[in-house]
């Protein structure tokens, strides 16, 4: 049965060019449009459908207050469709914090330079949001949820288990459903927290500087967008720039940051692997990796790297998940020293080291 | 991406942007009024916001940058980091205006060319929020030096073109002339000739972008030139400043923020025609009422898609085809009497209803609410005002008024002209408007309203309106009529001399060829839409110009006259009445008969004489119908010999043979299957009247 869609945004013309696109796949069916926020809320509450693909900027009703409508009254997965704007991604953010549970930019060639490929990539995002997993995961925004059950009784981490962990470098790695883990996690660490923080999130050029900037201010540790020579600080997290790749590079005794251009081999700018497999090689075994909700495989074989050295992998948990994939990728390897559900790492990681 | 025309997406494109568009001006325009509107600012930004998007989809890439650096700024005003000011706006304005321009090469399959890299810059530092405007140094080169000693040439830095370049763009791309920021009305010699000097850049002309005519202007009579002498100059410097939007010039604005000057940035560029003076310059603040019940101020949601695309010509052939069902109706119609049968008489009966139903209907696809050029004004308007300081309040009445969609294409023009002169020549200066206790802001009314079968419009100010000596004396002076003739024009016919042919125009050598602006023209214009244009005056307390146009140019009611069995129809809406007149008791004044009706002379025009084989010379008719018709604010009486009655015609093209006979809007087939010419009366006039 096809996934149905519903489209959202206040230009006509766009409206019928993602109608267009879509409808091209068999799998989806666009049952109805929307041109803003109200009717949105309205059309979606009448004709249920899979998943929405959501403009922000719209009359009458934004796409954040629709989020925010639609995941109250009828929750369903949302898609946004962002504009690479600095005040688009700030949006987008706004947007995946009220419960849309993941994001596209609006123009088309940011996805792809290849129209074809772009418009394929779409359709694929689609549809893996409007399977019907994506659904029940959507049915509460991750935030919501996890704030109000005290403890997720998944896979408790020992505190023990913990105290005896010594890392010297920490890797959250996310994709779909990321952005929102990942705030979850920073803002619960304090200022003193002792570790270096590399984060790797799948995400566009044109976002990640507002993502950092929006981690910056809401958490305690320092959180930056990262270039080229940064040193690794304790109580400092670098994010990868999007379209880029994030490796460490020792420079005599120095171990620092470089953001290179990506090789044809890299699925993902920035690709967690990447990042991974040059961490494994200059701090082995020294290692504590979070991989967090994300869509497809990325980070399964860095941290199979990172594993050879004895550096630890934490998964997170598939109930606290938006999309399943990258854990259950590391998971399935036999990879995931432990299994934590989000609302626990946090408190864990402020374990650490005693 | 090339630009393919045939492509759905892209037309659907061209549609949806282009009614963004042209919504955006009308709100940049009511922007300036409410800066402080959120919604409205909300709206504006959503509105680059989306052209952006749409052109993003296509790869029109210069659109895109275009928009998206609006976009911006738009988004730091409504989130409250900077406010709306004027240079502010003109920068917005021109944005529009190149916006404009990349879609119409869009529109002819082309893909336009990046806006100019100055402008772009200039645009962003508007985007960012003003507390940080410091930060910046000055980004503009103060080229605020221009003055008119400097005249740089064949460089896309000339500031003077780009000045005149934006502001003809403002005042509409289309036609218009644009009144460069003249410090006064009135202009000595010198600094006049400094003007010429600086806009010819001492013989040359800048980078071939615009031909400059080559003026040859009398000099002047006196010392003084008036404002319609300066101004036709000028129509002829800008020639056919056709604003190629292939290379937008735009005016760099200088980015004095920091300094808070309302100054108009526009103003201080413009060729000194005073000696460089620090005025602090009051902003004219035009206001923008719309009487009309007004829309939402929040954009209008897109077009919804239960309309289709049709072709025009499609609309006009069906337009072509309910004109035959008229004039069988027509015949059914004669007929009638003389079939007595009741069945047949109900049925012809019904068949008329439907018809009339139908025509209206069809009538009604190709109208549009005169709001499409109405939207216009208000930027027109409000250039002008700045420009010229003037302080004018533009109301828009009957906005939602229909008419056919070549009517309001036709319209177009020659409103803007008119508008264009209400605020040039009608509306003081604020100063003189205090000075003779009129308020300081002068108001500009433009009113549609549909009368019957025709449309009314009127452009009404409460300016210094006409003085009817003045324009008597014009007229006698360029020679267009005799002294004796000229003393005996009533006011009102005085204030109608201005639609003369050669009354407005000074230039002996050359014409304003391409831009074909003067009041004559508007008046052929709307002559040929079967309209007629007057204007009636107070002087000291304003004028009104009234257009009448029939609602639809194909079918059009008529007076029906027969003379020796030929047959020929007036359009009714010019017919005044008829009369029944005792012929021999007519006068002869300045060689022309005329009959004395209620005291007034009434030319009269024997028509048989004009258009009848045969009959040019004439005996004088004992009596006679006299249909009165008329002209302007000029009765002309016709005689003819028989009168037929009223009756609707459809308008049939006499087809390129007969093209050049004078004096015929058309011919058509009277009921009873004749052929019937329909009359031009102006156009009789012309060619015949003596």
């Amino acid at each position: 049965m096809a996934t149905r869609v519903l489209v959202v945004d206040d230009s006509g013309f766009i409206r019928r060019r993602i109608a267009q696109i879509l409808n091209v796949e068999p799998g989806l069916e666009v049952i109805g449009m929307a041109s803003n926020g109200q009717e949105a809320v309205s059309k979606t509450a009448k004709l249920h459908p899979d998943v929405i693909t959501m403009d922000v900027e719209m009359p009458v009703m934004d796409g954040i207050t629709a989020v925010k409508e639609i995941m109250l009254r009828t929750p369903c997965p949302i898609l946004m469709f962002s504009s690479s704007t600095k005040a688009g991604a700030k949006s987008t953010l706004d947007a995946l914090e009220a419960g849309a549970v993941d994001f596209l930019p609006k123009e088309l060639d940011q996805i792809d330079h290849n129209r074809e490929k772009a418009e394929s990539l779409l359709r694929l995002r689609v549809k893996e949001i409007g399977r019907k997993g994506g659904r029940q995961r959507a049915k509460e925004p991750v935030l919501v949820k996890n704030l109000s059950k005290p403890e997720t009784k998944k896979s408790p981490i020992q505190s023990r288990h913990v105290s005896n962990l010594h890392p010297q470098l920490l890797v959250i790695a996310a994709s779909t459903g990321g952005p929102v883990a990942i705030q979850k996690v920073l803002t619960e660490l304090p200022a003193n927290f002792p570790l270096p923080v590399l984060l790797v999130q799948h995400m566009p050029a044109n976002f990640t500087p507002s993502f950092a900037e929006r981690l910056d201010r809401l958490c305690n540790i320092d959180v930056k967008e990262a270039e080229e020579g940064d040193r690794l600080k304790p109580g400092v997290a670098f994010l990868a720039p999007g379209g880029k790749q994030m490796v460490l590079k020792k420079v005599g005794s120095q171990v620092s940051v470089e953001i290179r251009d990506s090789y044809e081999s890299e699925n993902y700018q920035p690709c967690v692997d990447t990042t991974l497999e040059s961490v494994a090689k200059l701090l082995p075994g020294k290692v504590l990796t979070v991989v967090l909700t994300g869509m497809g495989a990325d980070g399964r074989e860095g941290s199979r790297q990172l594993k050879k050295d004895g550096s630890t992998i934490w998964a997170q948990d598939e109930q606290s998940c938006t999309v399943y994939g990258m854990p259950k990728a590391v998971a399935d390897a036999g990879l995931v020293d432990n299994v934590v559900g989000l609302a626990d790492i946090g408190k864990a990681l402020v374990q650490l080291n005693g | 991406m090339s630009i393919d025309l045939d492509d759905e997406i892209l037309q659907d494109f061209l549609v949806e942007a282009g009614e963004i568009v042209e919504l955006l001006g009308e709100q940049l325009v009511e922007l300036e009024q409410s800066p402080e509107d959120y919604d409205l600012l909300n709206a504006i930004f959503r509105g680059f916001h989306t052209v952006k998007g749409g052109a993003g989809f296509l790869a029109i890439d210069p659109l895109v940058n275009l928009c998206h650096a609006a976009e911006d700024v738009f988004d730091v005003l409504r989130k409250g980091e900077r406010k709306v000011n004027s240079s502010l706006m003109d920068v917005i304005l021109q944005v529009v205006d190149i916006v404009n321009d990349m879609m119409a090469l869009v529109r002819s399959g082309e893909m336009p060319e990046a806006a100019d890299e100055e402008l772009i810059r200039t645009i962003r530092t508007y985007a960012k929020p003003e507390s940080e405007d410091e930060k910046e140094g000055a980004i503009e080169a103060e080229e605020e030096k221009a003055t008119a000693t400097t005249t740089t040439q064949a460089s896309s830095e000339d500031p003077v073109e780009k000045d005149f370049e934006a502001m003809l763009a403002a005042a509409q791309a289309e036609d218009n002339v644009s009144k460069p920021v003249a410090e006064s009305d009135d202009i000595t010699e010198d600094e006049f000739e400094d003007l010429l000097d600086t806009l010819h850049g001492k013989g040359g002309a800048p980078k071939g972008e615009k031909k400059s005519e080559t003026s040859v202007v009398k000099e002047p009579a006196s010392g003084d030139i008036t404002e319609d002498e300066f101004e036709d100059l000028l129509d002829q410097m800008h020639g056919k400043g056709k604003f190629g939007s292939a290379t937008p010039t735009p005016t760099p604005v200088s980015e004095d923020e920091s300094e808070s000057k309302p100054a108009s940035k526009i103003k201080e560029k413009a060729p000194k025609v005073e000696p460089e003076v620090s005025k602090p310059v009051k902003e004219p603040v035009p206001a923008v009422n719309k009487k009309a019940p007004a829309e939402k101020k929040a954009a209008t949601p897109p077009p919804a898609e239960t309309s289709i695309r049709v072709d025009t010509q499609r609309l006009d052939d069906i337009m072509n085809m309910v004109g035959e069902l008229v004039l069988v109706r027509n015949r059914l119609e004669r007929l009638k009497a003389q079939i007595d049968n009741e069945n047949v008489s109900e049925a012809i009966a019904n068949l008329d209803v439907v018809t009339a139903d139908l025509q209206f209907a069809v009538m009604k696809t190709r109208m549009q609410p005169i709001k499409k050029v109405f939207g216009r004004f208000p930027r027109v308007i409000r250039d002008m005002a700045r420009a010229m300081k003037k302080e004018i309040n533009l109301e828009l009445v009957g906005e939602e008024t229909d008419l056919d969609k070549n009517l309001v294409e036709a319209l177009a023009d020659p409103l803007v002209h008119l508008v264009r002169n209400s605020a040039d020549h009608g509306i003081e200066m604020p100063d003189d408007r205090e000075a003779a206790g009129k308020p300081r802001v002068g108001r500009v009314i433009l009113t549609a309203s549909q009368e019957g079968d025709h449309i009314e419009l009127t452009i009404e100010d409460d300016g210094k309106g006409m003085n009817a000596d003045f324009l008597r004396t014009k007229v006698i002076e360029k020679g267009l009529m005799e002294a004796e003739a000229a003393a005996r024009l009533s006011d009102k016919e005085c204030y109608n001399l201005i639609f003369m042919p050669g009354f407005s125009t000074k230039d002996v050598i050359s014409d304003v060829s391409g831009r074909g602006v003067g009041m004559d023209v508007v008046k052929t214009r709307i002559s040929q839409m079967n309209g007629i244009v007057e204007v009636d005056s107070i002087e000291g307390k304003g004028s009104r110009i009234i257009i009448k146009v029939p609602l639809t140019l194909a079918i059009m009611p008529t007076l029906m006259v027969g003379m020796e069995g030929q047959f020929f129809a007036f359009p009714l809406a010019s017919v005044v009445e008829i009369l029944d007149l005792d012929l021999d008791k007519t006068n002869t004044i300045d060689g022309r008969e005329v009959v004395i009706v209620r005291d007034q002379a009434l030319p009269l025009v024997h028509l048989k004489r004009w258009l009848v084989n045969g009959f040019y010379q004439g005996d004088e008719p004992v009596k006679g119908h006299v249909v009165v018709v008329a002209i302007g604010s000029q009765h002309i009486g016709f005689v003819v010999d028989q009168l037929v009655g009223q009756e609707e015609v459809v308008i049939k093209p006499l087809g390129a043979k007969l093209e050049e006979v004078k004096g015929l809007a058309g011919a058509t087939i009277t009921g009873d299957g004749k052929i019937a010419l329909i009359l031009d009366v102006p156009g009789l006039m012309k060619s015949y009247a003596a």
